[in-house]
């Protein structure tokens, strides 16, 4: 057996490297591992190494030196390597110099079989490289016992972020004495239930967004497109909780959808606002946990690659997450302050393509108007900007309501663009403008400033009844495209403060 | 059950129907009572990949005159042509791409399928583009460890060591597989499909124009052909 001969010729070597005379290569030095650190991004296409590493193309090589040729669980080996292992081989550092030169003449000299196979098609043609690679593999075997191999490989696009949650359990975190509460969540333009200030200790809240790609109409004119939505929405729907508190996040995926999401949560710290670890394929899930430790209404968005970013928020994968100060809303001088309802506005604006006669196109499946979309998109002209997902939306019987004596909360975002809410025939008796509660709030406003890419919050007290507009203050913009709301208030009309004293034909 | 998810799940009906029943991870069109091929056919090359059998790979990637062919045979879809006769073709879905192995493998009478992703990176693997050096090592960063912006896609001209073109070139390929996570599948394997090139990108199986579209995620390759292999 070639293999038993070979194997104690091995074993000489190693004895020999150890008395510190190199002698199976005196025309070379010993390899270097920093140099091999360097030369193994060659390998990582195919192989990982270290803390966390996973068999890929090729297996994990985590502690390979000194290991069973053929070991490393989980990974399917060609029949060379499952023969080298039944022989009981084991790799050390000359053996992968010498295997790297050519994997295949390797494992037939090795086994002493002609037709033995092996995956592995990748050779080094230079010594010294193979030397230095050996050796840094060898920098991974001095504590073996702590890496297990892992056998799950992981998609990537291009390198990028992967969405590589292994197990939410292994953070440190200690959640004990934290209150879990499950955030039951609403439909816009409402908020869901929550205290304005904060009773008790932090709690941790849970929110369950499943993503759902489906088709929407857009305007009354019934053109529509297939919207990426967080839980069937657009804009998803308001998350509320209160500075301190943690926030856990399941996302959902489900096989039905065709495309990659995740979410950018604007008041989380970390990982691309949480996008980096909540990447998920069509079938995937994650659970992310953030503290929202900033006061104020700040954006969430989807945020895949390149124009998928972009892609996705104007199709409608964005919202708002709200982060009370535990005392609540206070004025510049600290006094209290408080809303009787709250309205949750989103800006959103589409990009919808035109046929050859100017009409809308349609589309039937999620990603299909993609390259029409992006066209339209860098060109910065919308075919409609909207609230809360279509023209008209929060218009006749959708019109926000409320009376004479309330105090409204206003919580505007755009994800995307600049935009100025005005309420016509009212104010901003309080303005958190860029979104901050730890700001102190601007007052009396007629109008006000939402950057895109934020959130800001107006609060007013209706003094009037009738009917307001609600709108971007850009009148092309919201009257030609769309970005208006009605609010119906009811209650007593006061002529102290307006009075049509006189309206009929001109008087001499 | 509301109509958009009535809809959602017709489309995936068809779907695995147009993909022959795809299920696994080298799913395509299986043309049965075919006898495999004893010797590689023009054109193509013998690799050891490891199988127990070798796999037999087109050298180049089906170019437009071999597509148009097909066309003419009224077996393949008619689509734009952008490129010249002797280049590979693009702005073809992965539906199109199994029109033309069944036109193919009846003439041939042999089976021939798309590459797995796994047999592609061993195909591939003395020329794919060294990884970037990791940004973190900590493995709660792993998620940003080689992040980095999308480099261009440089062209390898020569043949590789089993005699194989373009495997790196401005068009990328087709492969048969669905993304994994271990042995398990991830992902939505009726509708999403891996092609690779400078790297691995998740495609709609329905998407013809990749320029800037129908990537599941991440950037899409500009142009999306195919070779075939069969197992020899």
């Amino acid at each position: 057996m070639y293999y038993l001969k070979h194997l104690q010729t091995a074993a000489a070597v190693t004895a020999v490297a150890l008395g510190a005379v190199v002698f199976s290569a005196p025309s070379f030095a010993e390899g270097d591992a920093a140099n091999g650190e360097n030369i193994f991004r060659k390998c990582r296409a195919c192989h990982q190494i270290g803390e966390g590493a996973r068999n890929g193309v090729g297996p994990n090589l985590t502690g390979v030196v000194g290991r069973a040729m053929g070991s490393f669980e989980g990974y399917k080996y060609a029949n060379g390597l499952k023969a080298a292992n039944e022989a009981g081989g084991v790799w050390d550092e000359e053996m992968i110099v010498e295997w790297l030169a050519s994997p295949k003449d390797y494992i037939r000299s090795f086994t002493g079989n002609d037709k033995a196979r092996t995956k592995m098609t990748f050779r080094l043609k230079k010594e010294q490289d193979r030397r230095d690679v050996a050796a840094y593999l060898a920098t991974f075997s001095k504590d073996d016992e702590a890496s297990m191999p892992a056998t799950e490989e992981r998609m990537t696009h291009g390198d990028a972020p992967a969405g590589d949650i292994a197990d939410g359990t292994e953070a440190k975190v200690d959640l004990s004495g934290y209150e879990r509460v499950k955030q039951k969540l609403v439909m816009p333009p409402f908020a869901p239930k929550h205290e304005q200030v904060a009773t008790g200790k932090p709690k941790v809240v849970e929110i369950d967004f499943t993503i759902e790609e489906k088709k929407i109409q857009i305007d009354p004119d019934g053109t529509e497109i297939v919207a990426l939505t967080f839980n069937g929405s657009v804009p998803g729907p308001m998350i509320v909780v209160h500075e301190g508190d943690y926030v856990e996040l399941t996302l959902k995926n489900p096989e039905t959808n065709l495309m990659e999401h995740n979410i950018d949560l604007h008041a989380a710290t970390g990982a691309l606002g949480g996008a980096g670890i909540t990447t998920l394929l069509p079938g995937e899930e994650a659970l992310l946990r953030f503290k929202a430790t900033k006061p104020g209404v700040f954006i969430y968005h989807c945020a895949p690659e390149g124009s998928m970013t972009p892609y996705h928020v104007t199709h409608g994968m964005n919202g708002i997450i709200m982060v009370l100060p535990r005392e609540g809303l206070k004025d510049e001088k600290g006094n209290s302050l408080s809303y009787d309802k709250l309205y949750y506005i989103t800006e959103q604006e589409y990009y919808v393509p035109r046929d050859e006669n100017g009409n809308f196109k349609s589309y039937n499946f999620a990603g299909e108007d993609f390259a029409e979309w992006v066209d339209v998109m860098r060109g910065l002209i919308p075919s409609h900007i909207v609230f809360n997902g279509a023209v008209g939306s929060l218009v006749g019987d959708n019109a926000l309501k409320a009376s004479v004596g309330e105090t409204v909360l206003f919580v505007h975002s755009q994800a995307n663009r600049d935009t100025r809410p005005h309420l016509i025939g009212g104010h901003g008796d309080y303005v958190w403008e860029e979104g901050s509660f730890n700001n102190p709030p601007m007052k009396d406003l007629e109008t006000w400033f939402i950057r895109g890419g934020s959130a800001g919050a107006a609060l007013y007290k209706f003094l009037q009844p009738g009917v307001y507009v609600y709108l971007n203050h850009n009148l092309i913009e919201a009257v030609e495209l769309g970005a208006a709301a009605h609010v119906v208030v009811d209650g007593k009309w006061d002529n102290s403060l307006m009075e049509q004293v006189y309206h009929g034909p001109v008087r001499n | 059950m509301g109509p958009s998810a009535t809809k959602s799940l017709l489309l995936r009906v068809a779907l695995l129907l147009l993909l022959g029943g795809a299920s696994g991870n080298a799913a395509g069109p299986m043309i049965t009572g075919l006898m495999a091929a004893q010797s590689p056919p023009s054109g193509f090359v013998s690799v050891d990949v490891g199988g127990d059998a070798p796999l037999l790979v087109q050298k180049q990637q089906v170019t437009t005159s071999d597509w148009l062919a097909c066309v003419a045979d009224q077996a393949c879809p008619q689509v734009p042509v952008k490129s010249k006769a002797d280049e590979p073709m693009f702005g073809i879905n992965l539906l199109d791409v199994h029109a033309y192995i069944r036109w193919k493998g009846k003439r041939d009478r042999i089976s021939y399928r798309l590459p797995t992703h796994e047999e592609w990176m061993l195909l591939a693997a003395e020329q794919v583009p060294q990884a970037d050096e990791v940004l973190f090592d900590a493995p709660e960063l792993s998620w940003a460890s080689n992040f980095r912006m999308s480099d261009p896609n440089p062209v390898v001209e020569e043949p590789n060591q089993f005699g194989i073109e373009q495997l790196r070139d401005t068009t990328w390929e087709w492969t048969a597989s669905c993304s994994e996570a271990g042995e398990t599948r991830s992902g939505n394997c009726e509708s999403l499909r891996i092609a690779m090139g400078n790297h691995k990108a998740l495609l709609s199986v329905l998407v013809r124009d990749t320029a800037k579209a129908g990537c599941g995620g991440g950037t899409p390759p500009a142009r999306v052909g195919f070779r075939l292999v069969a197992d020899g």
